[in-house]
């Protein structure tokens, strides 16, 4: 077993390897930018080295100063986490090359299904169904517009080298064709140096179900059931949930054999997840294969009590999986929240700030994986998600309530985030009944971003007694009160008369 | 003195009274059970009726960014003279004058979506603003005509920094 492995990433996810590592007995190495200097994840490792820089560009994809830091200070292995140097199959080989071991795929496998189309190729040559589409990254719009009409609208416009919805658009009528298609290429190139785009059927009523897969370097390949992600948000999942609603044992397990064919036709290798998109007609096909660690495992661990990072560890080691199919066993419902900091007052952008009080909910049934503290900023730099808020029930109803139970308790000032917003979600009928499909959000956007009737009174009390409370302040500011502070009396009422 | 308060959705009437020195709120002239006692860092106990609540309160120009155990209310509190400022205010600058549209976060202008002259209703693209690793889209906050486009395309932009200018229509 390794005595000692480098994080090539931040934030929470290189704070949950840091947690396996402590368990597992290994030293941990965290590697940060100067933004990240006080973050959770550095003063969590065994050994910190600074990157130096803000951007990612400065800093995380650094690789190769990433590399000369884990040979000089002895670690054997490096766990990418997700993003950042995650599926990119140059790093993979560098890490190999330097005689190290990368926590993940082998480059062949990243090179292969991170190109979308080669990944859609291999599919169809092993027979595993996919979405109907081109079979070559296009890169004249007017050329991919053929293509469209050819399939017929609505269509994916979907970045070659692309994820996380970056660079992917969703046209509808023809008009809006060649701007969706510009809008996805330069997203693409911002994002990944690269504006090939390809170009698929949209699949009507879809559902977003995905399956983790564990494969060994022995050939041993298992997966560890399904998570839902349907409800996503500017082709961003927002919501996570195991098992799916929408399963049944039947599909559960013609699915399960589909992503273990992906995973043997690629030859792969430690942790990953098949994408498939499930139709109306409860059809599925292939998506895409994530050739790394997803952010919405903990609902996978939770509902089997395993340690992904763990057993992305010992597969590294090259031991065979601890696990068989036949044993595995699953109870119970996991869903997962990603907290966002966003600003309600502008259409939900991203807003960055600093967290001046944290109190995260907890009790029964509750996981956080949060990379953030009391004091943390949450910058401009990187992705602006503050944590993962994960419920586990006895069923889907438990733990659902118990994520809106969370939700509520969750405390946090200085910044705004998506809560109220992910509150309105859970109270969804629609949602509670597990009749939706990838289209939710938009569906419903009026009742999930509105303001709700229940304790606006109490809102507007606590505003009018909070302002006297401001008023009495100022009051006992003035001169005639003894302090030596300079009188509000005017700023206040002055601002009052606006 | 008469006090009010409103949420996106609903009008609160109150008066704020002064009785030998003591005061305290009042609804349709019955006065009300409720205290609101700060915790610190903008948090507070707010109980009425014994009905007991955690509340978070910030203040932004447009009034008070209120949490009622994880659900966000934006309430605006007007008393009688400010309220009658406000009508005068309005009735002499028409119903939607002019607003400058502002970047609500650093970032880069990838897409001017919308031209000077140009009328676009509420919820349109009126601008693509990439920042945080997301292209974001700034809509038109009501029906409008653009009257001044600060920025171009490619142009990296600061906090707050002026976008597009727009007037009302009617």
């Amino acid at each position: 077993m390794f005595k000692k492995i480098l994080i090539a990433n931040r934030g929470e996810i290189a704070l949950r390897v840091i947690r396996t590592c402590n368990e597992m007995g290994i030293k941990s190495v965290a590697v940060y930018s100067d933004v990240d200097r006080k973050s959770p994840f550095v003063y969590s490792a065994y050994e910190a080295y600074a990157l130096g820089g803000k951007t990612s560009q400065e800093s995380y994809l650094q690789w190769q100063k990433i590399l000369d830091i884990a040979k000089n200070c002895g670690a054997e292995a490096i766990h990418p986490g997700y993003g950042f140097m995650s599926e990119n199959a140059e790093f993979a080989e560098a890490v190999e090359k330097a005689g190290m071991v990368f926590i993940g795929p082998k480059a062949e496998s990243i090179r292969t299904m991170g190109n979308k189309t080669a990944a859609r190729t291999l599919m169809i040559a092993n027979k595993v169904p996919t979405v109907p589409g081109t079979e070559d990254a296009i890169t004249d719009s007017s050329e991919a517009q053929k293509v469209a009409r050819k399939i017929g609208y609505p269509v994916l416009v979907k970045a070659a080298a692309g994820g996380g919805g970056k660079g992917m658009r969703l046209v509808e009528k023809d008009e809006d064709f060649i701007e969706a298609v510009e809008g996805a290429a330069r997203e693409a190139k911002a994002a990944f140096n690269d504006d090939a785009v390809y170009i698929e059927k949209f699949v009507e009523e879809p559902r977003h179900i995905e399956f983790q897969i564990l494969a060994d370097k022995h050939g041993n390949v298992v997966h560890l059931g399904e998570r839902e992600c349907s409800i996503q948000r500017r082709h961003q999942k927002v919501i996570e949930e195991a098992p799916s609603s929408l399963l049944d044992d039947d599909l559960r397990k013609k699915m399960g054999e589909a992503a273990i064919n992906t995973a043997k036709a690629c030859n792969y290798q430690n942790a990953g997840t098949i994408e498939f998109l499930v139709d109306k007609n409860r059809n599925f096909y292939f998506l895409e294969m994530n050739t790394r660690l997803q952010v919405e495992h903990p609902v996978t661990e939770m509902v089997n009590g395993l340690d992904l990072v763990e057993e992305q560890i010992h597969i590294a080691a090259g031991e065979k999986l601890r696990i068989k199919q036949s044993s595995l066993k699953f109870w119970g419902h996991a869903f997962e929240c990603r907290l966002y900091a966003e600003d309600p007052d502008n259409n939900w952008a991203p807003s960055p700030g600093v967290i001046e009080f944290l109190n995260p909910a907890d009790g029964p049934g509750i996981r956080e994986d949060s990379g953030v503290t009391m004091g943390s900023e949450i910058s401009l730099y990187y992705d602006p998600m503050i944590s993962k808020l994960c419920a586990w029930g006895q069923d889907r109803k438990q733990a659902m309530e118990r994520m809106k139970r969370a939700l509520r308790e969750y405390q946090i000032g200085g910044i705004k985030t998506s809560i109220p917003f992910l509150i309105r979600v859970f109270e969804h009928p629609k949602f509670q009944s597990g009749d939706f499909t990838t289209k939710f959000i938009e569906e419903y956007t009026d009742s999930l971003f509105s303001e709700p009737q229940e304790f606006s009174e109490i809102a507007a009390l606590a505003a009018i007694l909070g302002q006297m409370e401001e008023k009495k302040k100022v009051t006992l500011n003035t001169p005639n009160s003894g302090s030596s502070k300079k009188s509000n009396w005017k700023t206040v009422h002055r601002r009052n008369a606006l | 003195m008469k006090i009010f308060a409103n949420t996106k959705n609903n009008e609160f009437h109150y008066e704020w009274v002064d009785e030998n020195g003591e005061n305290y709120l009042a609804k349709d002239g019955k006065r009300l059970d409720v205290e609101l006692v700060p915790l610190g860092e903008g948090r507070f106990s707010l109980i009425k009726d014994n009905m007991a609540f955690m509340v978070n309160i910030s203040n932004n120009e447009d009034g008070y960014h209120v949490r009622v155990v994880g659900d966000l209310f934006h309430v605006t509190v007007e008393d009688e003279r400010t309220r009658q400022v406000k009508e005068l205010v309005k009735a002499a600058s028409g119903s939607k004058g002019e607003k400058t549209i502002k970047a609500p976060i650093p970032g880069l202008v990838v897409k001017i979506q919308s031209a000077v002259g140009e009328v676009v209703k509420e919820g349109e693209g009126l601008l693509i603003l990439e920042a945080m690793k997301m292209e974001n889209i700034i809509k038109a906050p009501f029906d409008c005509e653009i009257v001044e486009v600060s920025v171009s395309e490619a142009d990296t932009v600061t906090q707050n920094q002026a976008l597009i200018k727009i007037k009302g229509v009617e």
